[in-house]
Formats: C-alpha cells, structure tokens, sequence
C-alpha cells in the first residue's frame, strides 16, 4: 500500500511545489491548508508523515503539533517541520512541540525526497506494525 | 522583510530544479540550458538580497556590535586558505606583509573577515592573469591599517569618488563572466565606519589600486579581561 504523505501549506505555490517535487515517489499526497484542516484529515486518514509550514492561518504548526501529540491514535506521526526562520530558539520551539525534524526554506526540491525517505524507513524499524482497521479503530498493540 | 523577498524567490528556484531535473517531463538541451540560466540568475538576485538585507541592517543602525579582540594574523591566514582556488585559476599572487606583534584589533571578527575578502575578491577580479596582490597591516597611534593592494587595472579618477556607492560597477574588461552585486564595496564601507573606521582608495588608471582602512585597535583599559587572555 502507498504511504500517505500529508502535506499542510497556506500558500498555493508553495503547495504546488511541494506535489510536484514528491509526485514522482509513489506516495498518496494529501492536502492541508490551515492547522484545523490538517487535524482533521490527520484524525481521518492516519497519514505515515506530516510535512507542515510552521506559519500557519487559524492556528500555527507549533500548535498542531502540540495537539497531535496529545492524541494517543495521531501521536506517533512523524512531522517534518518547516520553517523560514533560522533562529536557535524556533529549533528548540519546533522540537519541543514534537516535531521530529525541521527544515529551513528555501526547501531544496533536490533534497527533500531523501529526507522524507529516510524519516519514513526510520519511523517503520521503530513501530513495526501500526495497523489501523477500516473502522478507524486502533490496533490494540499500538 | 527577508521572509517576503526570499518566498517568491524560493518558488521560481523550486520549480526551474523540478522542471531542470526533468520531474514534469523531458526538456530538450536548448530547454535545459535556458532553466540552468534561470537558476544561476536566481542565485544571484538572492546573493543580492542578502547583501541589501545586510547593508540594510547596517545603515538603519540595527545590527548588534559585538566587538571583541580580534587577531588580523589569524583571519588572513584563513582568507588566503580560501582564496588560493580563484588565485590558481587567474594564475595570481597574494603577499602577506603584517607588522610584527601588531596588537589585536577591536572590533568583529566575522565582519572583519567580509571586509577583508570583499577587498581581496575585488582586487583580484580587476586585475589581469598572472597579477600581483598583497595585504598590508600596520599600526599607528591606537589605529590599525590594513591595505589591499593590486597591480591591475586600475580605477579612473573620475570613478574613484562613486566606487564606494551602492550598485556602482565599473566596467570590467577583464572578466567575461557575471559581475558581482555592485554591493560587495559598499557593504565595505559601512561596516568599517560602523565599527569606528574609516577606508579610502588610491589608484592609477593602467597601474593598480590600493584601498585601505584603519580600526581602532584594542584599548587595553577598557577591556582588561580580554587583554589579559592575548
């Protein structure tokens, strides 16, 4: 089965980009544009990865991240953070809130399917078996 | 600010990669190279935009001065170190002439470092294969000076005055490929004068140029922990 990539990005372009560079990697991309939206589609659809600008509308990604944590069935969810400032502290305020990693744009559309790659096949060696029923419920060993 | 001017920038560069590396489907050679020109134009507007951004920061006063002791020796050791591949490639000589113990100088050490391999870059790129380029430093009464010098081409007297002024770029015989910023000397100029100096240029036309800048060097009164570990 494809791994299912969710992408959360306000910007349209950015958005495109970011299909476009992992369109050709086989995985199922679905699309967030605000922080509610990406809860819900998170809760709905169980996705193996989070990719998530961190400036979001409604509500940030630091929060989203926050929120998915605390929720036992979404909280293993690796999240790839990205984030346009380069600051010390926004890396400390990004792994604080359970991001698993980060990036800084310029995203380089050369590097990101690596990165994601590699979080993907560590995230599957970690938790060997994560099953989710068609009813959404939980595998009872997770 | 640096957030709105790179976005737009990052999504021009994303995309001439993904249409460059052939992920919305074949380009012929002629295709290919018109994006590897869009790309290295990309670059070099977001080259720009750093240095606008950095100039900026300068002039409206808003950069933090973090000044310490700071030793030339060391710093023109390591700027040599990196210059050596453009000097190969122009088959140019750098000397290196430092007043023996010249005390360290007040100020900061990365800018220090900007000012000087902004000097030496424009030197050597103003000066014909096989050209001669030196470092002078000295000290002189709590000032220290350090001059870039070059045997190249030289600058007209009428060019010498607005050399310093941003975006001004003098027509350069020598180089065919794309210029700098127009920046680069600018930059130069207000970092020295920020951190107390001042830089100024003598030059021939057809003989060579020597620009040079004085910062204080460190007052052993005012920062005694600090002189103690020299």
């Amino acid at each position: 089965m494809k791994e299912k990539i969710l992408i959360v990005e306000d910007t349209p372009l950015h958005m495109k980009l970011m299909e476009m560079t992992l369109r050709a990697q086989n995985y199922t991309l679905l699309k967030a544009t605000d922080g509610e939206e990406a809860l819900d589609i998170a809760a709905r659809e169980r996705p193996d990865l989070i990719l998530m600008d961190i400036r979001l509308p409604k509500m940030s990604g630091f929060e989203v991240a926050k929120k998915l944590r605390e929720n036992p069935a979404l909280s293993h969810i690796p999240i790839i953070a990205i984030t346009a400032h380069a600051m010390s502290g926004d890396r400390d305020k990004i792994i604080a809130s359970g991001c698993a990693t980060y990036l800084t744009k310029p995203v380089d559309t050369r590097q990101l399917p690596g990165v994601i790659a590699e979080m993907l096949l560590k995230r599957k060696k970690e938790t060997p078996s994560v099953n989710v029923g068609s009813n959404g419920k939980e595998n009872p060993d997770n | 600010m640096s957030h709105e001017l790179r976005t737009p920038l990052n999504v021009i560069i994303g995309f001439s990669q993904l249409m460059a590396d052939e992920v919305t489907g074949k380009v012929n050679e002629e295709q290919k190279q018109c994006l590897s020109d869009v790309l290295d134009s990309s670059e070099h507007l977001l080259e720009l935009i750093n240095e606008v951004l950095d100039l900026s920061k300068i002039e409206s006063g808003k950069i933090e001065l973090t000044q310490e002791n700071v030793v030339l020796t060391e710093i023109i050791t390591s700027l040599t170190r990196s210059m050596t591949p453009i000097l190969i490639q122009r088959k140019q000589s750098l000397d290196v002439e430092i007043e023996e113990s010249l005390p360290p100088v007040y100020t900061d050490e990365g800018k220090l470092e900007q000012v000087l391999l902004n000097l030496v870059v424009n030197s050597s790129k103003f000066t014909p294969e096989g050209g001669k380029l030196k470092i002078e430093a000295g000290s002189n009464d709590g000032w220290c000076r350090v001059s870039v010098i070059d045997n190249g081409i030289g600058i007209k007297k009428e060019d010498q005055e607005r050399i310093f002024e941003p975006f001004c770029q003098l027509e350069n015989p020598l180089t065919k490929e794309g210029n700098g910023t127009g920046l680069g000397l600018a930059l130069v100029k207000q970092i020295v004068e920020r951190y107390g100096g001042r830089i100024w240029l003598e030059s021939e036309y057809g003989k060579g140029s020597r620009f040079t800048f004085i910062l204080p060097l460190a007052i052993k009164d005012i920062h005694p922990e600090e002189k103690k570990r020299q």
